[in-house]
């Protein structure tokens, strides 16, 4: 009894001290150095303050500040902290770097714009799209006419950040990115088969390798986004070429609908079709990123339809020879050819104007545009750069990617071209694998998508 | 007598075989925080054929653990307090007093504890009242959350404290807030344990309240910062399972210290209330 | 002795709380669940009851209530069950008692979000220690792909749930069983009666109280349950192990605020339709007991 009082009694004290530390606490903001960083690397954290050297931004001229910065935790946030220490070594100024989770990232972004809880910059999804979410004309910066920022990035990735009225509210920062199949090159050589000429082709090689006893693909079905690469990297190849620009200026205003797609349709029966020719690994249902990233390294599967951040994720578990020398990769080949190349474009910058230190992230933006933090940031992250005069040593699945381009055979994700989204598409795609109706799929895919377009409400779509 | 003690013995053993299905699992989570990026993948029993230390060494730097301990610690510990104190005045007055109004509210606060929370206009609410995402905030949900069974459970309690013992002290001279205070709350002792560990249980494990409540990631309590974690290292089980050992070890360690009380405390009080 | 007035007011800061935090969220969804109210809109429109006519026929919700009624009454009966079972043994005189005791109530003051994901690996399809168990003691024909099985996901994550909670069902009948005489269960096992006899007549009947705080503890908390679904399957695959708070989260998700807040008050209607009658029915038996 006497022993419960005492440890109540201790309780009651804690909760009162803790009180008292606690409130002080709350309302700081600005602690430098926390936030996440990749596995492979070590801490982050901003570095040292105070220290004002030499360089080209200029001299602070008041007292030294913190801002934060949010950014996905899906995103490798360590050529970030290298970019933000050489910062505070100008200028003094802190970079705290929240990360918030990647599948809620949107919505925490928006319900923290709706509370007036302003970060002072952010890294958001790619292209005007991501306008509508956050309304951007009442809450962003504008950056079309803002010097010192247009000159470094190409023009093809300007126009993708411009809206129709030629409003600019993001300022591109990362790399071109790729999805489609990515291949493990020993397994090829043993097999004696190489990258297919046109799907035919593709479905041939599978069998090879099925029966030299090795599984053809890998598809992570349980973490529900890997299978929505195949559609996506399929529709550049596909579905581009069928609707055209018009086709996808339709969809984005509801004059066309998902499930009237002929082509659309033609990818779901060719997934079905792999399925049931025995291409996937047993319990694909069970199937997870993690676990296909260690067989396509091991060679136990040849082939997975991927993203460009599957490389990192290699390198850290394989070595970085193994990603030069042992990785390569393919578009979705087309019924004629070797395909159209699927590329991802970079996530963009952008800063609420009513953010509390807003005209210190916009100046960080553009210390971030310096020729030596771009290269930084290659160096640290390779990928085919956005800026002119660059430098990034690309891996050669990045290089097979860049001869795409230079060919004139690549196209931007579709996702970054329609403002809907394709809402719930991880769930639809699961019931597929298990169920394989494709009239279901496909018309809870259109529906769900118009669906986004409402909720959003956007033009078209009420 | 031989019979009784046979059974007995195969009770035992089964009992213990039971035990073992509880146990295995932390076991396994103890012994593959151990191993390396591959080998911890392969989720088995048997002990790392290489030991790697390096998995706590990032947790502890990259996981931000104390920060999210001291979090769950200020949140819980306070939330103990106002529940405690909140639910036991209102407890007392209950009991004693038979009025229709009084009658209502304890009606009311048993609806609370059918009632699922609406956590989308709470949400609202709090962004309402500008505290969104404070702690206070965080606190007061909780408080309103847990005040329906810590209330329940009191008033039970509260039956067995006789009416004299008021009296007696009211004619001394008392003032009801005296009386409270220094007569009744050291009575109450063992049933505020048992409230304390059930509002230190829902709170500390608790995910849904902060994740919807806490848009500022330094407030996390180490629940979230565990989701985080695996969102973000998904990949890498060695170091997953490091982050759940480093984070349930501490929980583990007090309630087997603990424990005679805990499961005491939850026996006087839920067969008294 | 007049009666004592005791004063209002301790009643006030409880009460003001509770009225500010729980109450008028919950009364406030209830008008939102028949708005537009949308995290992409700028204004607030009431639209009557289509928020629930979309409700009701939207199959996913169809599957979620079904999901939650499954797990719910599955957990209520498993979890007093083995409960029950193991309080009996408990109450018996075995050596390790207390340290059995101890081991069995552990899994409850642990998250359940942690619990989950550690379950992700006891359960994976190859190398989980479950399948490798079961392969190893002759048994491989009964592995299973427990998590992506559509069929028997939900009945895997109902054993986890079991696996967290017996303990605690455990601890509240013992405390129950502690409140039973000896002698009265002396006195007939004197008289002839047998273990099951004694347990029908005597020992199950006189623990009625224990029984009905067990009962509606399991039932309404396990038809709030969240995190345990989410960390094992997020609802998955597909939809089949949907359960009404992952749908509440989704649509909070997308941003649907009237219609997540009607979603909320349908669980609200369910549990309480359920709840109380089977607390009344519970509590008139206590009282015949």
């Amino acid at each position: 009894m006497k022993q419960a009082k005492l440890a109540f009694l201790l309780l009651v004290i804690l909760a009162v001290v803790l009180a008292g530390c606690g409130s002080g606490k709350s309302n700081n903001s600005g602690t430098s150095g926390s936030g996440s960083t990749s596995s492979s690397s070590g801490s982050g954290g901003s570095g040292s303050s105070g220290s004002s050297s030499g360089s080209e931004t200029p001299a602070p001229k008041k007292d030294p500040v913190t801002l934060t910065f949010v950014i996905a935790n899906t995103v490798n946030a360590t050529p970030f902290t290298k970019i933000f220490e050489k910062y505070t070594e100008a200028t003094g100024n802190k970079v705290e770097l929240q990360a918030l989770p990647g599948g809620e990232y949107d919505n925490m972004m928006k319900t923290r714009f709706a509370t007036g809880d302003f970060p002072d910059l952010f890294l958001m999804q790619p292209g005007t799209k991501q306008n509508v979410k956050l309304r951007a004309e009442e809450t962003l910066y504008e950056w079309s006419d803002e010097p010192g920022i247009w000159d470094v990035v190409q023009p093809s990735i300007k126009e993708f950040q411009t809206t129709a009225e030629g409003t600019i509210y993001g300022v591109p920062f990362g790399a071109t990115g790729m999805m489609g199949v990515f291949y493990n090159k020993d397994v090829f050589a043993k097999v004696g088969v190489e990258p297919p000429k046109n799907y035919a082709d593709l479905l041939a090689i599978a069998q090879k390798i099925k029966d030299a006893g090795i599984v053809p693909f890998y598809e992570a079905v349980k973490d529900g986004w890997p299978p929505q690469i195949f559609y996506l990297t399929g529709w550049v190849t596909y579905v581009d070429p069928e609707i055209g620009p018009e086709g996808v200026r339709a969809l984005d205003t509801n004059q066309l609908k998902l499930a009237d797609i002929p082509s659309l349709r033609g990818l779901f029966e060719k997934a079905k079709q792999i399925k049931e020719l025995g291409y996937f690994q047993d319990n694909a249902l069970a199937g997870t990123y993690d676990e296909l990233q260690d067989w396509l390294g091991e060679g136990k599967v040849a082939m997975a339809f991927n993203l460009e951040g599957i490389v990192p994720q290699l390198e850290a578990k394989f070595g970085k020879e193994f990603v030069e020398q042992k990785l390569g990769f393919f578009p979705f080949p087309s019924d004629t050819d070797d395909g159209i190349a699927m590329l991802t474009a970079p996530n963009q910058l952008m800063v609420p104007k009513d953010a509390k230190h807003a005209a210190e992230a916009v100046e960080l933006v553009k210390f971030m545009l310096q020729p030596e933090m771009i290269n930084l940031f290659y160096a640290e992250q390779p990928g085919i750069p956005i800026f002119k005069d660059a430098q990034s040593t690309l891996y050669p699945v990045q290089q097979t990617v860049l001869d795409y381009i230079n060919k004139g055979k690549a196209m931007i994700n579709v996702q970054n071209r329609l403002t809907p989204t394709f809402a719930d598409l991880q769930k639809t795609l699961q019931m597929f694998f298990m169920e394989g109706d494709i009239d279901a799929a496909i018309n809870e895919f259109s529906e769900n998508y118009v669906k986004d377009g409402k909720a959003k409400r956007l033009p078209g779509f009420e | 007598m031989i019979r009784k003690r046979l059974r007995l013995a195969v009770l035992e053993l089964i009992a213990i075989l039971c035990a073992l299905v509880i146990v295995i699992p932390f076991f396994m989570i103890l012994v593959n925080s151990f191993k390396g990026i591959r080998e911890a993948a392969q989720f088995g029993l048997s002990l790392p054929k290489e030991w790697v230390f390096d998995n706590y060494v990032q947790v502890f730097k990259t996981g931000n653990i104390l920060r999210g301990f001291k979090n769950s610690l200020l949140i819980s510990g306070l939330t103990v307090f106002s529940v405690n104190l909140l639910a036991s005045m209102a407890a007392f007055v209950i009991q004693r007093r038979d009025s229709k109004f009084v009658r209502a509210v304890f009606y009311l606060f048993v609806v609370g504890l059918i009632v699922p929370v609406s956590i989308v206009p709470t949400i609202k609410l709090m962004g309402d009242l500008a505290i969104k995402g404070s702690y206070f905030s965080l606190i007061m949900y909780y408080t309103a959350v847990l005040l329906p069974f810590s209330v329940f459970l009191l008033v039970g309690f509260m039956k067995s404290i006789p009416r004299e013992l008021d009296e007696a002290a009211l004619i001394e001279g008392c003032g009801f807030l005296r009386l409270y205070f220094q007569i009744i709350l050291p009575l109450l002792i063992t049933v505020l344990v048992t409230v304390t560990i059930v509002v230190v249980v829902s709170v500390w494990n608790d995910f849904f309240g902060p994740f919807y409540l806490m848009t500022d990631s330094t407030k996390w309590t180490i629940v979230l910062q565990i989701f985080n974690f695996v969102t973000m290292y998904s990949t890498n089980w060695g170091i997953v399972f490091a982050f759940m050992v480093m984070v349930v070890s501490p929980v583990l360690i007090i309630y087997f210290l603990l424990q005679r009380y805990i499961i005491d405390g939850l026996t006087a009080g839920s067969v008294k209330g | 002795m007049g009666k004592l007035k005791y004063p209002l007011y301790f009643l006030y800061p409880a009460l003001a709380v509770f009225l500010l935090f729980f109450i008028t969220p919950t009364v406030i969804g209830f008008y939102y669940s028949f708005t537009d109210w949308n995290i992409n809109a700028k204004e607030i429109k009431f639209i009557g009851l289509a928020n629930y006519e979309a409700l009701f026929q939207e199959p996913r919700l169809k599957t979620a209530l079904k999901n939650t009624l499954i797990f719910s009454a599955s957990v209520t009966l498993l979890q007093n069950l083995f409960g029950l079972a193991l309080a009996l043994v408990m109450n018996e005189a075995l050596k390790t008692r207390n340290l059995l005791r101890t081991i069995f109530f552990m899994p409850y003051v642990i998250a359940p979000l942690i619990i989950g994901y550690i379950f992700r690996a006891i359960y994976h399809p190859d190398r989980g220690i479950l399948n490798v168990f079961l392969r190893e003691i002759g048994l491989g024909g009964m592995a299973r792909d427990w998590l992506n099985d559509p069929n028997i996901a939900l009945y895997s994550i109902i054993m986890t749930d079991i696996w967290k909670v017996a303990g605690f069902s455990m601890v509240i009948y013992l405390a129950g069983l502690q409140f039973i005489p000896k002698d009265l269960t002396e006195c007939a096992s004197i008289d002839g009666a047998n273990y099951w006899s004694r347990f029908r007549h005597i020992v199950f009947p006189l623990l009625a109280p224990a029984f009905t705080v067990n009962v509606l503890l399991s039932m309404i908390s396990s038809m709030k349950v969240f995190e345990m679904v989410w960390a094992l399957t997020e609802g998955g695959p597909g939809y089949t192990t949907e359960v009404f708070y992952t749908y509440i989260r989704a649509m909070f998700s997308s941003g649907e605020f009237g219609y997540a807040t009607a979603v909320n008050l349908v669980l609200f209607v369910m549990v309480t339709a359920i709840g109380v009658p089977v607390l009344l029915a519970l509590k008139k038996r206590e009282v015949e007991m």
